[in-house]
């Protein structure tokens, strides 16, 4: 009888120690769950990585207009003579690009594989040419707008023998962040990557383009900037992980 | 350790592994974005390639007279091909401003039917000083802007030559374009056929350097 009693007891003991146990898991797991998850909205709010920059130096103090006529470039350790800019010319240039085309959306795509720009009015395809993409810092795929024009600035950044510092850079149209369309007089490699992420254009072409471009005006966005992997033809343009998508 | 030093311990360490996933996952969530914003170079496997035209760079114009504008605008290199009745072609190749004033003779030639001259796309230097011409799909030749000789002793610079003169293993392919106001850059095969490395070849000094990076 008494080894009966004892049986029983330590069975009621064991199962109200395994049921203790669970409840200490449950409550442990569950509150681990909670904490991993505040700390993981804690950390995506104020763990934000840095935007990046095309011009490391320049990008956070310099995308105002500026121009600097008799100041000396550098580009890849070699001094680089910098072009004046005579804004007495851009009157007496008036502005050609799509002026006989009919009306419609203006587009611009960048094929990063061929290393081309097309800009299209509606569906008609305004002007093709040769770029040169990011090769330094790689050039954000996406779709974007102009955000602001320049007719010219400084552009800075790299170190060592990266480093370059290079003044009236022009007709900057830029479309993400200090992400831009713009002239290069430095280099004349069109159609390979040269740039630190920027989409560097012959000046004579990229004058073409920031004279029909537009800037956002009256509450309305500027013109659509598509960056893509590959272009094949209006509204079929490959992107892999854009990143505003 | 008495079980409730046991339980206290296991919640606490099981806290420190929660929290610690969770950081991992902010910095993982955090790369990602990082790659998207440094979108990458697509691979496209074989067999999914789609169907697109890529122009060519270096055209090899067949028409009779054609022009390459400076990239300023400023300047212009003309071609005029003549096919003469003997199967050569003769090249006479012209600078002059953007307007096709101010004409200076650059280069003239005559060449077999198996050889071709053409202007690249990159022709002028970004100081409007130089220019180079593409000679079959390998080659090509550097001249002044104004006509006048290159050096003392050379009308032009032969990319080819150059490269066999210096004793250089690797053979140009392609001339791409101008690096900067002096320097072009070259890319070149290996002797086994394979992608050799890339250089500069600066004018006028015709020093040969070679380049960390293939373009």
């Amino acid at each position: 009888m008494a080894k009966r009693s004892h049986s029983k007891k330590t069975k009621k003991s064991l199962s109200n120690s395994w049921s203790k146990t669970v409840r200490h898991y449950f409550r442990t797991v569950f509150l681990s769950f909670f904490v991993g998850g505040l700390v993981f909205v804690w950390g995506k709010y104020f763990f934000i990585p840095a935007t990046p920059c095309a011009n490391s130096l320049s990008c956070e103090s310099d995308l105002v207009e500026k121009i600097e006529n008799g100041a000396v470039g550098v580009f890849q350790g070699n001094n680089v003579k910098v072009p004046e800019i005579n804004l007495a010319f851009d009157i007496t240039n008036p502005s050609v690009l799509g002026t006989n085309e009919p009306g419609g959306e203006k587009h611009i795509y960048v094929d990063l594989a061929s290393q081309k720009l097309y800009a299209y009015q509606g569906d008609t395809k305004i002007l093709e040419t040769f770029i040169s993409s990011g090769r330094w810092n790689r050039t954000p795929v996406g779709n974007f707008h102009v955000w602001t024009k320049l007719r010219s600035t400084r552009m800075s950044g790299g170190s060592g023998t990266d480093y370059y510092n290079l003044p009236n850079v022009p007709y900057v149209m830029y479309f993400y962040h200090d992400f831009g369309l713009h002239g290069a007089y430095w280099h004349n490699n069109f159609g390979h990557t040269m740039s630190h992420g920027c989409v560097n254009m012959r000046p004579i072409d990229a004058g073409a383009i920031f004279d029909w471009v537009d800037g956002p005006k009256n509450g309305e966005k500027g013109t659509i900037v598509s960056i893509c992997n590959r272009f094949t033809e209006p509204n079929i343009c490959e992107q892999n992980n854009p990143i505003n998508s | 350790m008495t079980i409730r030093h046991q339980i206290e311990f296991e919640t606490v360490f099981f806290l420190l592994v929660a929290i610690f996933l969770a950081g991992f996952f902010v910095w993982r969530s955090n790369q990602n974005l990082q790659n998207n914003l440094y979108a990458a170079t697509p691979i496209i496997s074989e067999g999914n390639t789609p169907k697109i035209i890529v122009p060519t760079l270096n055209p090899i114009l067949k028409i009779e007279t054609a022009s390459q504008i400076s990239p300023d605008g400023t300047k212009k290199l003309t071609m005029e091909k003549t096919h003469n009745r003997d199967k050569t072609v003769s090249y006479v190749f012209t600078t002059s401003d953007g307007d096709g004033n101010n004409p200076h003779e650059v280069y003239t030639t005559q060449l077999s039917g198996s050889e071709d001259l053409s202007l690249p796309f990159n022709t002028w230097s970004p100081d409007n000083k130089y220019v180079f011409i593409q000679k079959n799909e390998d080659n090509a030749l550097v001249f002044k802007a104004t006509g006048e000789p290159i050096t003392n002793t050379a009308t032009f610079f032969d990319i080819q030559d150059s490269f066999k003169e210096k004793d250089k293993k690797n053979v140009p392919s392609v001339t791409t374009g101008w690096a900067s106001e002096t320097l072009l850059i070259v890319n070149t095969i290996k002797e086994d056929g394979t992608k050799g490395p890339s250089y500069w070849f600066e004018v006028p000094g015709k020093a040969i350097m070679q380049l960390s990076s293939n373009f």
